[in-house]
């Protein structure tokens, strides 16, 4: 559950820390729509370079970026390798001829039940374990042909799908290195607010976006107390005898409920109290409400804003003009 | 049989930095509690490690270093856990923690199933029958008061036939009655079915009424482990751990200094304290 960076403010004091939230948000916004214009390879290294640049200058622990590409590492090997494997667009680049006989059929099939063993006595490093299982398989094909042959077969690698897959890892890349940059660098609680800045003139259209942002902002600050409560439940069950690690299917979804249940119960618990307590400190939902903190823009911003702007522009003309 | 922590050092932050600057939450040199007969109050000021030493004598959390060793036979990766929470049966402060089901008998006999205890629907009964509760068998537990939460929290664990029953705070939010219905019951458990009692507590006339030992913590180290009665003699260490002397202690203590009593004013019932202001004012002692 640690292992969640979304929603992780880190304490650091850089420039990207001090600029105000809403430049942070709308510039990023920005950013990302740029991203999606681009379709060429080595504008993305570009921005690929910037966002490493913004990285190393928020002063937050790289591990910490790390992680949350960690969480879809496996999604963009996926899709990286169906990518360079079936997208046959382009010029044929290499092929690797595979033969498949009895004997590295076994063998493959040994090298994962290998996988599997090893995963219940090495639980760190699953994706690099299975990468290596796999990597073996297929050079057991290309180099140990030995015995019957059930079936040869080549796989033909093309430049443009690898170009096309190169395309899809930066960008995800660059995706998640702006918004990890976002939300470690900015505190929950001042994304909430720049929002509620940003849409409060809706209010003329009577649409009161106060409201969903003091919804959000409660609900950030109750993640970490009801992540508390969860494992303080699951010690309660653990002292009844309930083991979550182990047991079927249907044991599992009964220890769940035995989760679940109190989980609610607190939750809704804590949601009555706090709304009682709001009510008692005259909390109206709708009416004119003043700010502790108020977001005053700085020369920074302006000029984030505008380099923002530029960066944008620069990507639209990229993408249709040249 | 006994559960004894050895050279403990538990910490919650696992961190590599954490390691290495020797930080802890609980260090535990030596403590044995014996799983017949004893009635042991853990005291301590908020934060001190009280909860954090309950949940390590059954396993809940795992030490970085030390050992737990139960019935002679150490706890390792590979031991089975289920009959070490047996063994030690832990209520939690909140009962809706534990509380799930949707009638108060299949909670009570949630624990006895997940045991895999004979008849765990009879055991449950009969631990609802102990309480005072079975009348309330089919009753949804959410619909219960906060003293009959509790109760059904309690009959949950002793259903399981615990040898050590730990309360965390068991009498918080319960009214006076109910609170002494509820000590009255956990010392009859202690004389009568002889099972050990662990309470964790910041009401020192319990600690001094019910307790035969006391456990003394602050910042998660062990101050005092002894006699519950002989713990208010040492002033220091009252003063140390932001202990409360007993109301009756307090009173005795002040007028020996008031009035230079000659009077050991460690007494914690009415009779034994008006027995020894009578002897050393009738006795004439006093100037």
């Amino acid at each position: 559950m640690n292992s969640v960076v979304f929603g992780q403010y880190y304490h650091a004091n850089s420039w990207l820390h001090r600029l105000d939230p809403r430049c942070k948000l709308v510039s990023m916004f920005m950013l990302m729509i740029g991203v999606f214009f681009i379709r060429r390879l080595d504008v993305l290294a570009l921005l690929f370079a910037l966002a490493i640049i913004l990285v190393i200058s928020s002063k937050v622990p790289i591990i910490k970026y790390l992680k949350s590409i960690k969480m879809i590492a496996t999604l963009l090997i996926f899709t990286f390798v169906f990518q360079v494997l079936f997208n046959k667009t382009g010029n044929e680049l290499y092929t690797f001829n595979f033969t498949l006989t009895y004997f590295n059929l076994a063998a493959g099939i040994l090298l994962l039940v290998l996988f599997f063993v090893l995963g219940r006595l090495v639980k760190k490093l699953r994706l690099l374990q299975f990468l290596a299982t796999l990597a073996g398989a297929f050079s057991l094909q290309m180099f140990w042909v030995y015995g019957d042959v059930i079936t040869p077969y080549s796989i033909t690698i093309h430049d443009a799908s690898l170009i096309n897959s190169g395309i899809i890892l930066v960008r995800v890349l660059i995706l998640v290195c702006m918004s990890s940059c976002l939300t470690l660098c900015t505190k929950p609680t001042d994304i909430t607010l720049g929002l509620d800045k940003m849409f409060a003139p809706l209010k003329k259209l009577h649409l009161d976006t106060s409201i969903f942002t003091m919804m959000i902002s409660i609900a950030l600050r109750f993640i970490p107390t009801l992540i508390n409560e969860a494992f303080r439940i699951l010690r309660a069950q653990a002292s009844r005898g309930v083991e979550f690690s182990q047991g079927g299917l249907i044991k599992k979804i009964r220890q769940m409920v035995s989760l679940l249940v109190p989980m609610f119960v607190i939750a809704y618990k804590k949601a009555a109290d706090l709304a009682l307590a709001m009510e008692a400190r005259s909390y109206i939902p709708g009416h004119d409400r003043t700010s502790l903190y108020l977001l005053k823009y700085k020369a920074r911003d302006y000029i984030v804003y505008v380099f923002s702007l530029l960066l944008l522009a620069g990507m639209i003309v990229v993408r249709f003009v040249l | 049989m006994s559960v004894n922590l050895s050279q403990v050092i538990f910490s919650y932050d696992t961190s590599r930095k954490a390691r290495l600057s020797g930080e802890y939450y609980l260090k535990v040199d030596n403590l044995n509690i014996k799983d017949t007969n004893e009635f042991i109050a853990i005291v301590g000021h908020t934060g001190s490690g009280k909860s954090t030493l309950t949940h390590l004598l059954n396993r809940l959390l795992i030490p970085q270093k030390g050992k737990l060793v139960v019935d002679e036979k150490e706890v390792t990766k590979r031991t089975k856990l289920l009959p070490i929470r047996k063994k030690v049966g832990l209520v939690f402060q909140f009962p809706e923690y534990q509380i799930f089901e949707d009638t108060v008998l299949k909670d009570v006999s949630f624990g006895p199933k997940n045991f895999k205890l004979d008849n765990p629907e009879t055991l449950a009964i009969e631990a609802m029958e102990t309480l005072g509760i079975a009348d309330l068998k089919d009753r949804n537990p959410f619909t219960l008061s906060g003293g009959q939460m509790r109760k059904v929290a309690i009959a949950g664990i002793l259903a399981s036939k615990p040898d050590i029953l730990v309360l965390d705070e068991p009498t918080v939010g319960l009214d006076s009655a109910s609170k002494e219905e509820l000590l009255e019951f956990l010392k009859y458990l202690n004389e009568v079915k002889h099972i050990s009692i662990v309470l964790i507590t910041h009401d020192m006339e319990v600690v001094t009424k019910y307790c035969r030992r006391a456990i003394v913590l602050k910042k998660g180290n062990i101050l005092y482990d002894g006699d519950s009665l002989e713990l208010f003699r040492d002033e220091k260490l009252v003063e140390d751990a932001h202990l409360d002397y007993p109301h009756l202690t307090k009173i005795m203590i002040e007028l020996k200094k008031k009035y230079n009593l000659d009077i050991d004013p460690y007494k914690y019932d009415a009779a034994s304290a008006f027995s020894e202001l009578e002897k050393a004012l009738i006795g004439g002692k006093h100037e």
